[in-house]
């Protein structure tokens, strides 16, 4: 079966400076659960009216249909995400809560850490997170042992959402028709490759007949004047034709 | 006698009490039940599978206990022969509120079932995956998903020759 989580280990630093592992958060502070190593985040304004660190004006709130700890992508050629996961798993409209703001802001760091890893030839964009010492340049009133890092904790991840089991693509494919394995296989190289699989597997299986009546479904998918039927059968023997090439 | 429950033991170090009736609907444990009979009943190691989807399996199994072996589904399904795309209906209000999870959970839970063999559980989770899927853009998955777009022009030229333009790319 292929593995989706990567075997990263806790405290593993990724090429984006991103490191694995659990992390407490408190106002502008992330502490690393595993080596206690202290980052700030640093470039966000202040609340207008508690003037408190709360990056309010460089929070993307996006709906996107995920939830938080469905997270994003940094990218290589084996696309990763990072998840970003709470300890108190927080609902949707816990979004805007302070602390939901600064994770956001932190999650907007990994995306933007993918940038970095995808465009090495650019000037690399200014960290948001600066790691630094845990004794360095802390005020009077947190000293480390006195911060209140609250209950509010994340986990960092590495998930490979491209590594569905080859037979769950197909599985997919066969409940979701014709229109499933076009737009499945136009999402990206691997899942192309393990649902043309799928679908020349159920073109074995199926009698032609029964096979475009299955895969017959009224999608968004079709721009010519082809019915889906004839694309089906295309398809069908293109595939086939490519297999027994190959 | 056989033990009425069974150990396993999670990716996470957890060791996890289940019945023999909820760990034969997996045929993974089931086949390691059965290679094992006279040994020592250690816990069955499950290092794919964490605690947290563990109990999910669990809950699921523990839901459809009564439902009929999934050998019976697919004699019947073969004796029709009813090869038509199958429909993606969830139709038990328990297994809609079941799916109703982040997409975190729903791939752990579908790889955990892959993983264990249990058919009707692996089966739900697809359906669900695929509803998610339909009408969707490529664009959509891909947002959905977190999945980057790797494929080059050339990839979708060819694509779009191939097989038809699609919404997407327009």
């Amino acid at each position: 079966m292929p593995k989706r989580e990567a075997n990263l280990p806790e405290g593993t630093r990724l090429t984006n400076g991103v490191k694995i592992g659990r992390y407490r958060i408190s106002n502008s502070r992330v502490q690393c659960e595993c080596c206690n190593e202290v980052m700030t985040i640093t470039n966000f304004s202040r609340h207008p009216k508690t003037g408190k660190g709360t990056p309010y004006d460089r929070v993307r709130i996006v709906d996107t249909g995920l939830s938080l700890t469905e997270w994003t992508n940094l990218s290589t050629n084996n696309p990763p995400v990072f998840l970003v996961q709470y300890s108190d798993q927080p609902d949707r409209e816990s979004w805007v809560q302070p602390n939901q703001l600064l994770m956001s802001e932190i999650q907007d760091y990994f995306t933007r850490g993918a940038t970095l890893v995808k465009t090495e030839d650019e000037s690399p964009l200014p960290p948001l997170i600066e790691s630094r010492d845990p004794s360095d340049d802390m005020s009077e009133e947190e000293s480390d042992g006195d911060i209140d890092w609250g209950d509010t904790s994340f986990s960092v991840v590495f998930t490979d959402w491209t590594s569905l089991p080859a037979e769950s693509i197909g599985r997919i494919i066969a409940f979701s028709g014709y229109t499933g394995w076009c737009s499945l296989r136009s999402v990206c190289r691997k899942w192309r490759e393990m649902s043309d699989q799928a679908y020349y597997n159920l073109c074995r299986l199926m009698p032609p007949a029964r096979y475009t009546q299955a895969l017959q479904k009224k999608t968004h998918v079709t721009s010519s004047t082809e019915s889906q039927t004839d694309l089906a059968m295309r398809d069908r023997d293109a595939l086939c034709k490519l297999k027994d090439k190959n | 006698m056989a033990s009425e429950s069974i150990s396993v033991t999670t990716s996470d170090d957890q060791t996890i009490q289940l019945s023999r009736k909820h760990a034969q609907m997996s045929q993974t444990i089931n086949s390691m039940l059965e290679d094992s009979v006279g040994a020592d009943q250690e816990a069955i190691p499950l290092p794919n599978v964490s605690s947290e989807v563990l109990k999910k399996v669990i809950d699921w199994c523990t839901h459809h206990e009564n439902d009929p072996a999934p050998v019976e589904k697919v004699k019947k399904l073969n004796k029709k022969r009813e090869y038509k795309a199958k429909n993606s209906t969830i139709s038990d209000e328990w297994d809609k509120n079941f799916v109703n999870a982040e997409l975190r959970v729903i791939v752990d839970i579908l790889l955990a079932a892959n993983y264990l063999d249990v058919k009707g559980l692996f089966e739900l989770m697809c359906k669900h995956i695929a509803n998610e899927l339909k009408g969707k853009t490529p664009d959509q998955i891909r947002e959905r998903f977190g999945i980057q777009d790797d494929l080059t022009e050339e990839d979708k030229a060819a694509m779009r020759k191939a097989w038809g333009a699609t919404k997407n790319d327009s």
